[in-house]
């Protein structure tokens, strides 16, 4: 029975950071950070996350850390008439009740001279700085290459949203 | 005949070929800019050199991109390794091709560790830079290195070309297509060319 009980905490203590993974900090919510498992000898991956302000004043998203790879960036990647661009994004405003999307073929936290690959199951952690709000931790979750962000890692689960150019930004 | 007919059955091989209007002729490269794609020579994930010979037989699919490419160069090579399983059978008359645009990085042996995390149907090729610079412009296909230091990166151009049996084009796709489209699409470049 002890065992038993292990074995569930140990289960329980995996399935977490997946789970609810949302984080307040200050009057941002940071929902979902995660990364696609990087291909064997890969020197370069991307992590991304849903920002959501519920303040009413706007911050600034300025920049982004991790030990994991030897330089880190926010780049934003665009489809400029069938080029894919990629440059560093600069600061990123996050509007007062507003969100600002971090996913595939837009805004990206960029890792630049990895030092190992990302690992399909594995969590790291990333530092992002903001203006007001200041620095805060993220655990990212690393999903399979092909993977999307979306919560049970099924594939099709945001087709909707497939192939669009920019990190979003709305209100709402 | 004079270039005056050259150059609209020149026109009208272009619209055939669905090519669009895309490029501009210019009647001296008229017969170089009709054609997207052909003989190359680039090298292998075994250092060693490999033509169009080497793909003749097959419906050839190129994708050009770069191991340092955290997002469009893995999802279209996973998108690839997708589509051969959806395909079955008829992935056996299809090729796929991950050129770099990225000799400097891409080393051959760089080039085959990077797609051992693929299908393994799909082959890597890669050359010195002059060599790659004259497959792009054979392909049609546009790269630009910006940045500077260890970690520049690379724009380029997210075109997939079909090449047929014959080495002719066929056609052409997006690397950021879903898989079903992409499969869907080259099915019919292929049933269009048999
Ligand atoms: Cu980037």
């Amino acid at each position: 029975m002890r065992k038993f009980i292990l074995a569930l905490l140990a289960t329980l203590a995996l399935a977490l950071p997946a789970a609810a993974h949302e984080q307040k900090h200050g009057d941002l919510l940071l929902h979902h950070a995660w990364a696609r498992a990087t291909p064997a000898g890969a020197k370069a991956g991307a992590a991304y996350v849903r920002i959501e302000n519920h303040g009413d004043n706007a911050d600034t998203l300025t920049g982004a850390a991790a030990g994991i790879a030897a330089m880190v960036e926010i780049h934003r990647m665009s489809d400029e008439n069938g080029t894919m661009v990629m440059a560093p994004a600069g600061p990123i405003e996050i509007p007062a009740h507003g969100t600002v999307e971090l996913k595939p073929h837009g805004l990206h936290i960029m890792f630049m001279g990895l030092k190992q690959p990302l690992k399909e199951g594995d969590t790291f952690p990333v530092t992002l700085t903001f203006a007001k709000a200041g620095p805060v931790e993220l655990q990212v979750v690393v999903e399979a290459i092909g993977g999307t962000g979306s919560h049970d890692g099924d594939q099709d689960d945001e087709g909707h949203d497939e192939g669009n150019g920019e990190g979003e930004e709305h209100s709402h | 005949m004079n270039r005056r007919v050259l150059l609209v059955s020149g026109l009208a091989l272009v619209a055939a070929a669905g090519i669009g209007a895309s490029y501009i002729l210019n009647d001296r490269k008229m017969t170089e800019t009709l054609a997207v794609g052909g003989p190359f020579r680039l090298t292998g994930t075994d250092g060693q050199e490999v033509t169009e010979a080497a793909l003749k037989g097959k419906y050839s699919v190129f994708f050009f991109g770069f191991t340092f490419c955290p997002d469009a160069c893995p999802t279209a090579l996973n998108t690839f390794t997708l589509m051969l399983q959806k395909l079955g059978p008829a992935a056996d008359m299809v090729q796929p091709v991950f050129v770099s645009i990225d000799p400097e990085r891409d080393t051959p042996e760089a080039m085959k560790a990077y797609l051992e995390s693929f299908d393994p149907r799909i082959i890597g090729l890669t050359g010195s830079p002059e060599a790659v610079a004259e497959t792009a412009r054979i392909f049609r296909v546009y790269y630009k290195k910006s940045g500077e230091g260890e970690y520049y990166l690379m724009d380029h151009s997210t075109a997939i070309i079909v090449m047929d049996p014959d080495f002719h084009y066929a056609g052409v796709m997006n690397g950021a297509m879903p898989v079903d489209e992409m499969t869907a699409r080259l099915q019919e470049i292929m049933q269009k060319g048999s």
